[in-house]
């Protein structure tokens, strides 16, 4: 190959390095870290057992109404994503472990029951009556019998925009009720609106057919019932907690009750009214998930791994670099650049594709990127040996690098190929932090064979022809440089 | 100016330097039978110490919570931490102190957590924080339920068929079908040892440690195929009137790339004894330090079976093709006569 055609390839190559950095600065990217790295919490879900094969659709499904749960807690951005079976939520910064695992494994069974009986805490019976309030429940309440459940153990905030008061469990007060009338499947729509003063909000609901005359019915029933009596509260049980006994309101006439299908849940805030709307429109998850795994990182901690993995990287870049230099001296150096080279293409790419992919780089990321130091550095160790054969074979510093390029070419291509196999079936088949592994390996190979067909070649081509460099015994091509005993000189 | 490699008599040369040249003349194919007894050798020790120990499985595949504390008042000690988690009816426990320039660091793993998200962690929290003077915020959760193990196996050995067969196919185009059996072998020996090794030494086994068992076998079957490589290469110009044996020729190939193999190892094992050393003094990065250890044992013995298993068994079952059993026979018989 010409000298002309190594300098034009060596320009090319380092205007498009320059050119991936200059974008980096002008547009100001960053690497987009992830949870490990810069803390969060990490939840992983896996269908329970004993349903048998789950469907595809069912699962995007789940993964709708776990994004909308999620977005109700205000976390910036959340990620939540499935692989297979298995379904990963991604929570960022400073996120509540326990908050997420609740609102994610809330199964949300709604239902609405007849009020019985109000025991309140102190009273005659109150600690005999149903379970203790402080312990959660096993299982969703019976639905065709009496049942005797705890009120919610948080209650509205006292100010708007207050933090909601935590009620003790022995001073929640506890219901007797009836078996449930209207079951949240019959609700079809609900949603958060202002009521009709436009001060305070509301939750509208909206049933289908069967449950809007079940309702009527029921509200029917309660309104027959004099004024300020328990019996004429009506319960809305959420996950075997009451969440509100609301009375019919006065002017609901006797057996008639609310009719049209629709009713509305007074809410004292804005998030509360929310918050039950998207519980009862997303409603239960269509299949029954066990949590995986649950990962909380804090921010230090995910610095400190950032710092450790990035020591680890350069320790071992300066390590490989000093064995380089002793094998092969000003060769070796230049395999120093070449590895220099990589290393700022792989962070280079990282960076860009955390922009404009949303690729995190996470631990197990860069310990893939530092994994494949040593693929690079064995394509530069490739090209040296096989240059040193050359030489031996009894051609020209010239021609032997010329040559040397073209069987290391063929090796570096072999080789990858194999490496790159591995990191795209890790890549599909993984789950979690592995798939990060896979594809930072994957996309070193990748640039790996790049810059050997690039960047290795014009530099070791280009050093090859100077008549100056390539007679220096530092430079390390002479044949004697590396034919000689060391240290002594040839005869 | 010379140009070309002055040619100094073997007798200057010390091993060293003949073998830094390539130019060394270790006999690997000829001593086939001392591999295939070490080899069979340590599958065997493999095997045994698979099944006499078998293996540790960390909390990721028996279900259990792991518990990073940072800034742990000082004076706190293993012993009391143990009580305080009885007293909160923990039974099992590892605790691990770790101290580093932020302060004193606590890891406790414990398998008898029942629920990922129940009640009995919030009581372990409370415990450790009392203990330890450590708000709940600086607490570090990582819970792992108990199904969750085998849902990562039964996905590393989907991906580890997947990638063999892949490899069959690949090798069997680029070289030939008889290389492709070699690397199978080859690379199933590895499988053996890494696993073996893991039994015997009794590392813990997580996630990470399956994940780098999949890199080691990319990285041996690399190192595989650059052995391969240069073999065809040589081998390419062997015919009928050959004065050498595909054996010989295959050994040579070998030395050739010994130079190459010894680095390309030491330079992988450094970057990746660097991450095990720096890993190994960080809290809660298990990821990190498992995932260099099973590569730093995996890539060893990757390049040791590259060498001398996956070459000697390609001769053995290249030398059964007729046209180089022909050569095989023609120039011992020859080379008898000349003796």
């Amino acid at each position: 190959m010409a000298k002309g055609r190594l300098v034009t390839i060596l320009v090319v190559f380092l205007v498009a390095v320059g050119a991936l950095w200059g974008t980096i600065f002008a547009l100001g990217y960053s690497p987009q870290l992830g949870l490990d790295l810069q803390g969060g919490v990490s939840i992983t879900l896996i269908p329970a057992p004993g349903q048998g094969e789950v469907d595809q659709e069912v699962l995007d499904q789940t993964v709708t109404i776990i994004r909308e749960r999620i977005d109700s807690l205000g976390v910036a951005e959340p990620e939540i994503s499935r692989q297979g079976e298995t379904i990963q939520v991604q929570l960022p910064g400073v996120a509540d472990q326990e908050q997420a695992e609740q609102v994610i494994g809330r199964t949300a069974q709604l239902q609405f029951r007849r009020v019985l009986e109000v025991i309140q805490p102190g009273s005659e019976g109150y600690a005999e009556a149903g379970r203790d309030c402080g312990t959660p429940a096993r299982a969703a309440p019976a639905a065709d019998s009496q049942v005797v459940l705890c009120e919610a153990a948080t209650a509205p905030p006292v100010e708007a925009g207050g933090e909601p008061t935590r009620i003790p469990a022995n001073q929640r007060p506890k219901y007797r009720m009836g078996p449930v009338t209207v079951a949240g499947e019959q609700v079809d729509d609900a949603s958060a609106q202002l009521d009709q003063s436009g001060f305070g909000w509301e939750t509208a609901l909206d049933f289908n057919r069967e449950g809007g005359q079940a309702f009527a019915d029921m509200t029917g029933t309660l309104a027959c019932e004099p004024q300020g009596s328990p019996l004429r509260q009506l319960a809305i049980v959420l996950d075997g907690v009451v969440e509100a006994a609301p009375p019919v309101a006065e002017d609901v006439v006797c057996e008639q009750g609310i009719t049209g299908g629709s009713a509305v849940i007074t809410a004292s805030s804005e998030g509360e009214a929310r918050e039950l709307a998207i519980v009862l429109r997303t409603g239960a998850l269509p299949i029954q998930l066990d949590f995986a795994t649950s990962q909380s990182v804090s921010a230090t901690l995910g610095r400190d791994s950032l710092a450790a993995g990035l020591q680890a990287g350069f320790l071992g870049l300066a390590l490989v670099g000093i064995y380089l230099v002793l094998l092969y001296r000003g060769m070796g150096l230049a395999a120093v650049v070449e590895l220099a080279m990589f290393g700022i293409i792989v962070y280079g790419l990282i960076v860009v594709l955390g922009e404009t992919a949303g690729f995190t780089l996470t631990l197990a990321g860069i310990a893939g990127i530092i994994v494949s130091v040593g693929i690079a550095a064995d394509s530069s160790i490739i090209y040296r040996e096989r240059y040193r054969d050359e030489i031996r074979a009894g051609r020209t510093i010239r021609t032997a690098a010329e040559h040397a390029f073209s069987k290391a070419w063929r090796t570096n291509l072999t080789g990858n190929t194999v490496s790159f196999l591995a990191a795209v079936v890790l890549y599909f088949l993984a789950i979690g932090p592995v798939r990060g592994f896979a594809f930072t390996l994957g996309l070193s190979t990748l640039i790996d064979t790049l810059l050997f067909g690039t960047f290795t070649r014009a530099l070791f081509g280009l050093i090859a022809r100077n008549p100056k460099l390539a007679r220096s015994p530092f430079v390390g091509l002479r044949a004697d440089s590396f034919t000689a005993p060391v240290g002594g000189t040839p005869r | 100016m010379s140009k070309t490699a002055r040619a100094l008599p073997p007798t200057q040369r010390s091993a060293l330097q003949r073998f830094l040249n390539g130019q060394s003349d270790f006999d690997v194919v000829g001593r086939s039978r001392l591999w295939l007894i070490i080899s069979v050798g340590l599958v065997l020790a493999c095997f045994v110490g698979l099944l006499a120990r078998g293996l540790n499985f960390g909390i990721d595949f028996t279900g259990g919570t792991s518990f990073v504390l940072e800034g742990v008042n000082e004076t706190v000690d293993a012993e009391e931490v143990r009580d305080a988690l009885g007293a909160v009816g923990v039974r099992e426990s590892i605790v691990q102190f770790v101290d580093s320039e932020a302060g004193r660091g606590l890891q406790v793993s414990t398998p008898d957590v029942e629920e990922v998200a129940g009640t009995e962690r919030d009581q372990i929290i409370a415990a450790l924080t009392a203990l330890t003077g450590v708000t709940r915020e600086q607490v570090d959760v990582n819970a792992v339920g108990p199904r969750w193990g085998a849902q990562i196996s039964r996905q590393a050995l989907e991906g580890l068929a997947v990638f063999l067969i892949l490899v069959v196919i690949y090798i069997t185009i680029r070289f030939e079908l008889r290389m492709a059996i070699a690397a199978l072998v080859t690379l199933l020996h590895d499988i053996v040892v890494t696993i073996g090794i893991y039994a015997i030494v009794g590392f813990q086994v997580s996630p990470a440690s399956v994940i780098a068992l999949l890199t080691i076998l990319g990285y041996s079957l690399y190192d595989t195929v650059v052995v391969f490589d240069r073999v065809t290469e040589n081998t390419e110009r062997l015919g009928s009137a050959s004065s050498r044996t595909y054996g010989e020729v295959a050994n040579e190939a070998l030395n050739q790339v010994f130079v190459r193999s010894l680095s390309t190892s030491i330079t992988s094992l450094l970057p990746v004894g660097a991450l095990l050393f720096i890993g190994a003094n960080l809290l809660g990065a298990e990821t990190l330090s498992d995932l260099a250890l099973a590569l730093f044992v995996g890539m060893g013995i990757g390049t040791y079976s590259s060498l001398v298993v996956a070459a000697p068994l390609l001769v053995w079952l290249k030398e059964r093709e007729p046209r180089y059993a022909e050569l095989k026979q023609r120039l011992s018989t020859r080379r008898r006569r000349v003796v």
